[in-house]
């Protein structure tokens, strides 16, 4: 049965959302109307798809080869030839941000992605199977929730080297947890629903139950954690960075500009002021989506 | 002998490769950012560089060096400066260091900040000048009978901060437990050269070398601990020091602050200064917003270039800059298959424009680097010629080195294309910027170039390892001719990480090491120096320098190509 | 409730279990061989025998972590390498700064955050809500060191009314000097170096909760026997303090121990930023060092007092929600 711990606040909410109350397509049409209606929420919507749209169309957007050095021309404040000024070592900071989306938007997707897998997977089969499946896979996620995320996150970067992949790794292993909790709750309240003991009588491997009937009906709490993951894996990236232990040059991604970008504060601060500029409003991007969507898709959690 | 205390110390090292991590450790680390990772404790070279000259006690034979008297004033007084007259008492001075010290016994200590809280609490037997010339420090004069006896004769009176008189037989306690293999200082190498240390009386301390050896007196700076101290507090010294020095350490928290007072029986006058507290701040910017806003007195490299330029323009503090001992480099591995042509690497030399780096990268700070000897050396060979930044002869000279360019432009040779990645620490981000103008720089002329950076233990492993191919790194405290060459450029030098051969520069170095004519000496350097620079293993970009930031109130100050803290004895702060 | 305690007590007890596991499995982690790491290249065959037989590295798997155990049972985290102390030493001189700064940061982040979102929720969508709730939004979409290197730069180099970084003497120090002497000096630069680094850590939670306490104080206060009471004619105030924010705070206090992870996950950012001699700091300094017993010791004490707090506010939760404790 659902835990009685603190953390049933999170649950609560993935169960209202998860009543199969309507078919779903119709949820679906519903969700996108209140979306729709909601001001903010479609100003997130907008912001992630600039940032889709810069990510795709990035080497046609850029006006400068944003790897092109050029010491003559380093530091140039923002106007005139280049729009957003130049930095450390003369490159466009524009192309940059623009390429840096992409990176961004890479770390985002594989991030939700993988964690979301992982996390997925091990809720519903420790809430479909319960049982000892059951105790196994949430004591782990409890261990993994003893530690603060950054904290982890460092770790597992940290003995296996910076760079791009060890940060997917990390940041994967690190944010499943949630992805399984809400699952894993879904699955509880909806076991016991008539169409899965229907599946069942008729002779529905578990697995296809999991996945064709209990499944779709954890996508909406699901998604709505992937638009916040989205927005917490680039602020986990910026921060790793900041650290050094994230993405090195000459890549472009946001946060290791921001990083550098912070030694030239007090002289260029637009060097870091752009990046930075950039993840807030992204990250904000999604967080307004997330809330959107959330607020959507149950009218009781409307704030 | 005596066994030297140890404590409950996790593993043991071999003295060899501390040698190594100390040579070239912290100068990699020096110019270090630290908006990242707190800048890690790098090994470093020994504090006090020695002239490479031959002695110049009053007994001694006659040489060509230039007769330094042995003085009984300390070092710093070799500036005259009014402000010595009317200095004023008191006073607490705020230093804002990089790292925190990783021990406060400095036979032990391998990194700056350890150092520099040796030159505050510590003497030794001589103390070393800016201008690289030993002093006499706890030793009042001392003698050089024969070539292979040194006697040293201490002051009278000097004691312990713990009240304890200062004896030869804590000279020879400190030399024994230095020398002894199990202790694991990283100081040993130095002192192979010694045979015995005999406190032939209370105030004479007696050296027996095993062989001449020219460099000798300069290394005499080594920090003197008290015996009975020493075997009482056994590992905990390294947390409450007792020496001579002009300061006491009072408390140490840490990673966060050290607090020293001033040592009233000092043997040089009580120091002006009543304490003086040093804060650990990682970030370079940081420690230079805590000067500017007044919550620091004194800063010193590493500092960030743009800081440097922004306070010197600013005008309200005080900015000393001197040449450093230590210069910025491009280690080319030679065991490398594509580098081992020295076409290659002479082409590479081509595309670096070492000046254009230094007025940008570096902000015009420091020098175009044109070899391994550092301009303010006595050995510095000036006519060396250096490569100029020329794509055009670059390209050329890989055509005749067979890397032809194909279509698309990259360089190819036998069906392998011409890669090659540059790497270099973390940690600094000069240096990260350096890399990257080199990538672009060499993919201009058709070199596939890529970038790596890790943090500086394992890219340093790495170098170690030969598991490079070009590096961008540092060395740092080249006080002397042989630190710059010996160990990097003989063909088993321990410092030669690029595996470099040349039987010539071999026997040009190891002569010059034994030769007590300075003259002699100077020309095996610049010959070696010349087939250094024609075999390229090294790229030269930079000689660095040592900056050093304060308040104005701060007095007296006189900075030192190594950092040295010696000035602090008689620094003084006005109101 | 004794049921309830066990139960509890015993998930602990296999949620450390993990915890100790998982952190044991770290130094396994490294690409490489670890000791080589540690030593460096030029370290002699027989020294790297040494140091792997001094950690154990040459037993199978369940041996080491067996005896791993046996030494923590008995307090011991090894000596850090480069340091040259035990890690205990080294994580009771730090640990304190950062309990410090974690305290404080909780403390602002629970006035602050609760009191705007008791005022955003009792008069939602005026101007005071709509920037209240702007700032908290921004409050978790930004950077958290560059919030902290903008507070430097405005309130340290620009105002000059803050110190720029460190730590000043320990509060609780400071305290009882001014009560023993009078002298209110220490305590108050102790609060001025706490200050911004305070506000920079607890700024993310502040925003989180006060957007909690907004969402969750509207629906206690949407609900019926809300209206019945003012319908009876009691006063605004009454009915929001009586009634409305004891339901509301439940499941506030829960999230409030939950944020003690993030904060000390975000400490070792801010100490980064401000130089505090914290074990966040303590903890870079030893990933750069290579320093796996340090790195070790210091991921399992913070996940050690996380856990510990977690059993706290489960046991609190199950005090207050009777609910909980039968459920």
């Amino acid at each position: 049965m659902a835990e009685a711990t603190p953390s049933a606040l999170v649950e609560r909410a993935a169960l209202a959302l998860a009543e199969p109350t309507q078919p779903e397509s119709r949820n679906v049409q519903r969700a996108w109307r209140q979306v729709r209606r909601n001001r903010s929420a479609l100003a997130g919507l907008i912001v992630v798809c600039i940032l889709v749209l810069s990510a795709i169309f990035a080497p046609w957007l850029a006006p400068y080869d944003p790897y092109q050095v050029s010491l003559d021309n380093r530091l140039q404040p923002p106007g005139g030839a280049h729009i957003l000024g130049t930095d450390e070592l003369g490159r466009d900071i524009l192309s940059r941000l623009f390429f840096g989306a992409r990176v961004s938007l890479w770390v985002g997707i594989v991030t939700v992605a993988a964690s979301g897998l992982i996390g997925v997977s091990g809720g519903l089969v420790a809430g479909y199977l319960g049982g000892y499946w059951d105790a196994v896979i949430m004591r782990v996620v409890d261990v993994f929730l003893a530690f603060p995320v950054i904290l982890l996150a460092i770790a597992i970067v940290a003995v296996r080297g910076p760079g791009l992949n060890n940060v997917l790794i990390a940041l994967a292993l690190v944010y499943w947890t949630a992805y399984a909790r809400v699952a894993r709750s879904v699955v509880l309240t909806l076991r016991e629903e008539e169409y899965t003991w229907a599946a069942r009588t008729l002779g529905a491997s578990p697995l296809r139950i999991m996945v064709r009937h209990l499944l779709p009906n954890a996508i909406a709490p699901l998604v709505v954690l992937a638009s916040l993951g989205m927005g917490n894996a680039i602020l986990a990236e910026a921060a790793l960075s900041f650290l050094g232990l994230g993405i090195q040059p000459p890549e472009a991604s946001w946060g290791s500009m921001l990083n550098f970008g912070m030694q030239f504060l007090r002289d260029a601060s637009f060097l870091s002021t752009m990046p930075g500029l950039a993840i807030f409003v992204t990250v904000l991007g999604f967080n307004l989506l997330g809330d959107g969507l959330r607020d959507a898709l149950d009218p009781r959690l409307r704030t | 002998m005596q066994s030297a205390q140890r404590g409950s110390r996790l593993p043991r090292r071999p003295s060899r490769r501390d040698l190594l991590r100390m040579a070239l450790g912290a100068s990699a680390v020096l110019l270090v950012d630290a908006c990242g990772p707190a800048a890690p404790a790098a090994p470093a070279a020994t504090s006090a560089p020695p002239a490479a000259a031959p002695t110049t006690a009053p007994a001694a034979k006659p040489t060509t060096a230039p007769a330094a008297a042995a003085t009984t004033v300390p070092a710093a007084a070799a500036q005259p400066t009014q402000a010595a007259a009317q200095a004023q008492r008191g006073g607490l001075l705020r230093v804002g260091l990089d790292v925190d010290a990783d021990t406060l016994d400095p036979r032990l200590t391998k990194n700056t900040s350890g150092f520099r809280m040796k030159e505050l609490a510590f003497n030794g037997l001589v103390a070393i000048n800016p201008d690289f010339t030993p002093v006499s420090d706890l030793a009042e004069k001392w003698d050089n009978p024969d070539e292979r006896t040194w006697v040293f004769h201490l002051r009278n009176g000097v004691k312990f901060h713990d009240g304890s008189d200062l004896t030869a037989s804590d000279v020879k306690f400190t030399y024994e437990s230095v020398l002894d293999q199990s202790f694991n200082s990283p100081f040993r190498a130095f002192y192979l050269s010694v045979d015995k240390v005999e406190a032939t009386d209370k105030n004479t301390v007696t050296f027996t070398l095993k062989a001449p050896f020219a460099p000798f007196l300069s290394y005499m700076d080594l920090a003197i601990v008290p015996q009975a101290a020493v075997q009482k507090l056994g590992a905990d010294f390294g947390t409450k020091p007792v020496g001579t020095g002009p300061f006491k350490a009072e408390r140490w928290a840490t990673g966060d602050t050290i607090e020293l007072s001033a040592n009233e029986a000092f043997y040089g006058g009580r120091p002006n200064l009543d304490r003086v507290r040093v804060k650990v701040v990682p970030d370079n910017s940081g420690r230079v917003v805590g000067l500017e806003s007044g919550d620091l007195d004194f800063v010193q490299s590493p500092v960030s270039p743009q800081d440097v330029s922004r306070v010197q323009s600013g005008g309200k503090l005080k900015v000393d800059r001197t040449p450093a001992a230590g210069y910025t480099y491009i280690n080319l591995n030679t065991a490398d298959p594509i580098l081992a042509d020295k076409k290659v690497r002479q082409a590479l030399s081509h595309l670096v424009n070492k000046q254009q780096i230094i007025d940008t990268i570096y902000k015009g700070i420091g020098k175009p680097a044109n070899g391994p000897i550092v301009p303010t050396m006595w050995a510095y060979p000036a006519d060396i010629p250096s490569y100029p930044y020329s794509p055009d002869r670059a390209k050329a000279l890989l055509d005749e080195a067979g890397w032809k360019a194909g279509a698309d432009g990259s360089r190819v040779k036998d069906g392998q294309k011409l890669s090659l990645t540059v790497r270099t620490h973390s940690e600094d981000p000069d240096r990260k910027q350096l890399i990257q103008v080199l990538q672009s720089e060499f993919q201009k002329v058709g070199i596939d170039a890529t970038t790596n950076t890790v943090e500086f233990p394992a890219f340093f492993q790495d170098v170690q390892d030969g598991k490079y191919q070009v590096g961008v790194i540092g060395w740092l405290n080249l006080s002397d001719p042989d630190r710059a060459t010996f160990r990097q450029f003989t063909i088993d030098g321990t410092a030669n990480y690029g595996k470099y051969k040349n039987e010539q520069v071999d026997k040009l170095l190891k002569d010059a090491r034994a030769t007590l004519d300075q003259g002699k000496a100077k020309t095996m350097y610049a010959d070696a120096v010349k087939q250094i620079v024609d075999d390229a293993p090294y790229i030269f970009v930079q000689y660095q320098e040592y900056i050093a930031m304060y308040s104005p109130k701060v007095q007296g100050y006189v900075v030192n190509p190594v950092a040295n803290w010696l000035s602090f004895r008689t620094l003084s702060l006005s109101a | 409730m004794t049921h309830y305690v066990i139960q509890r007590l015993l998930h602990t007890v296999v949620v450390l279990f993990g915890v100790t596991l998982l952190t044991f499995a770290l130094i396994h982690l490294t690409p490489g061989d670890p000791v080589l790491v540690m030593l460096g290249q030029d370290a002699t065959p027989a020294e790297l025998e040494r140091l792997r037989h001094l950690l154990e590295l040459d037993q199978p798997l369940p041996v080491q972590f067996g005896h791993y155990l046996i030494r923590l049972a008995s307090g011991q985290l090894g000596d850090s390498i480069f340091q040259h102390q035990p890690v205990t030493r080294l994580l009771g001189d730090r640990f304190p700064a950062t309990i410090e700064l974690t305290i404080a940061a909780m403390l602002v982040a629970i006035t602050v955050g609760i009191s705007t979102g008791i005022i955003s929720a009792v008069a939602p969508y005026s101007p005071f809500d709509v920037v209240a709730m702007l700032i908290a939004l921004s409050g978790v979409a930004m950077p958290v060191f560059w919030l902290g290197m903008l507070g430097i730069l405005l309130f340290a180099l620009q105002l000059g009314w803050l110190p720029s970084f460190g730590r000043g003497e320990p509060l609780i120090d400071a305290a009882q000097a001014w009560i023993k002497y009078g002298d209110p000096y220490d305590f108050v630069d102790a609060l001025k170096h706490l200050t911004l680094p305070a506000i920079t850590l607890g700024a993310f939670s502040t925003a989180l909760i006060s957007r909690l306490v907004r969402s969750a104080l509207l629906e206690v206060l949407g609900q019926d026997y809300i209206r019945t009471a003012s319908a009876k004619g009691l006063r605004k105030l009454t009915i929001v303090a009586r009634h409305g924010l004891p339901n509301a705070l439940i499941p506030v206090v829960t999230v409030i121990g939950l944020q003690v992870g993030t904060l000390l996950g975000g400490a070792i950012i801010a100490e980064t930023i401000f130089a505090w001699p914290g074990i966040g700091r303590l903890l870079i300094q030893a990933i750069n060092q290579r320093d796996y017993p340090l790195v070790q010791g210091i991921v399992l004490l913070t996940a050690v007092v996380i856990s510990l707090i977690n059993l706290s506010v489960d046991l609190l939760y199950g005090a207050i929600n009777p609910r909980v404790r039968y459920g």
